[in-house]
């Protein structure tokens, strides 16, 4: 089972209440991920739902499993085009180092399509420019184009 | 970014990084498998891809999981590939992918 599962590990130069708001925060999800709004009541058990940017579609939807602010978040994943897709489910674990965060997350099993393998390299690297700089990377903006 | 290419920079690190691509999530025996190095040899060389942030680690009950993290790589895409760059170097790489697996096939 370890191989289907995926670990990413970003240091991020902030602060991990700024970070989780980035998770959680559709003012924040839409700058750096694509265009994308999430959005839940963040209550155990609730829905999480990613929107597309222009036609509302919802393209991830899953239930919240767990809300540890600022520590641990991990919801279910589905891929609304990938009905046949194992439910998959992603954690964030944030941990303070000095001035910075390391954001871990993990991905299991990571859903078939290459997109999710790709895109969590360049979604967090457009996290990281936005927090630290405040401009999102343009990786994400070709992304965009790919995927809707 | 120091760390990163000074981990690259060795070719039996990125074979470690090659096989963890190919199966990620692997313990230290089993990336020690067939691979012509010691134990030792290989754990430094986790060490440095590891301070290099291009290896971490998990635990699962008492085994120590080992997964490839590319994030450190996108960066150092991001920075040096232009956003209209990419479709054309895409292009590039699968027509040199499809030309030389003609050729071994």
């Amino acid at each position: 089972m370890a191989e289907q599962q995926f670990v990413y590990v970003i240091y991020i130069e902030s602060t991990p209440e700024t970070v989780w708001q980035a998770l959680t925060d559709d003012a924040f999800t839409r700058r750096y991920w694509a265009g994308r709004r999430i959005e839940s009541e963040w209550i155990k058990g609730a829905d999480v739902r990613l929107y597309a940017e222009d036609t509302n579609d919802i393209e991830l939807h899953g239930k919240l499993l767990e809300y540890d602010a600022p520590r641990r978040l991990s919801y279910t994943w589905h891929c609304a085009d990938q009905p046949t897709d194992v439910e998959s489910t992603v954690t964030f674990e944030l941990h303070p180092m000095g001035d910075s965060v390391r954001l871990t997350i993990t991905h299991e099993p990571l859903p078939v399509q290459d997109t999710a393998r790709q895109g969590w390299p360049a979604i967090l690297s457009s996290l990281k420019s936005y927090l630290e700089t405040g401009t999102p990377l343009s990786a994400t903006e070709m992304w965009r184009r790919k995927v809707s | 970014m120091d760390q990163v290419f000074k981990a690259l920079a060795d070719p039996s690190r990125r074979a470690i990084l090659d096989r963890l691509h190919a199966s990620n999530g692997q313990t230290l025996t089993q990336l020690c498998e067939g691979m012509a190095m010691s134990r030792q040899a290989v754990s430094k060389h986790l060490a440095v891809l590891e301070a290099g942030n291009l290896v971490v680690c998990q635990w699962r009950g008492r085994e120590k999981l080992h997964y490839v993290n590319p994030v450190p790589i996108q960066d150092i895409y991001d920075r040096w590939i232009g956003k209209y760059e990419r479709d054309r170097l895409r292009a590039l790489a699968d027509l040199k992918r499809a030309l030389e697996d003609n050729r071994d096939g």
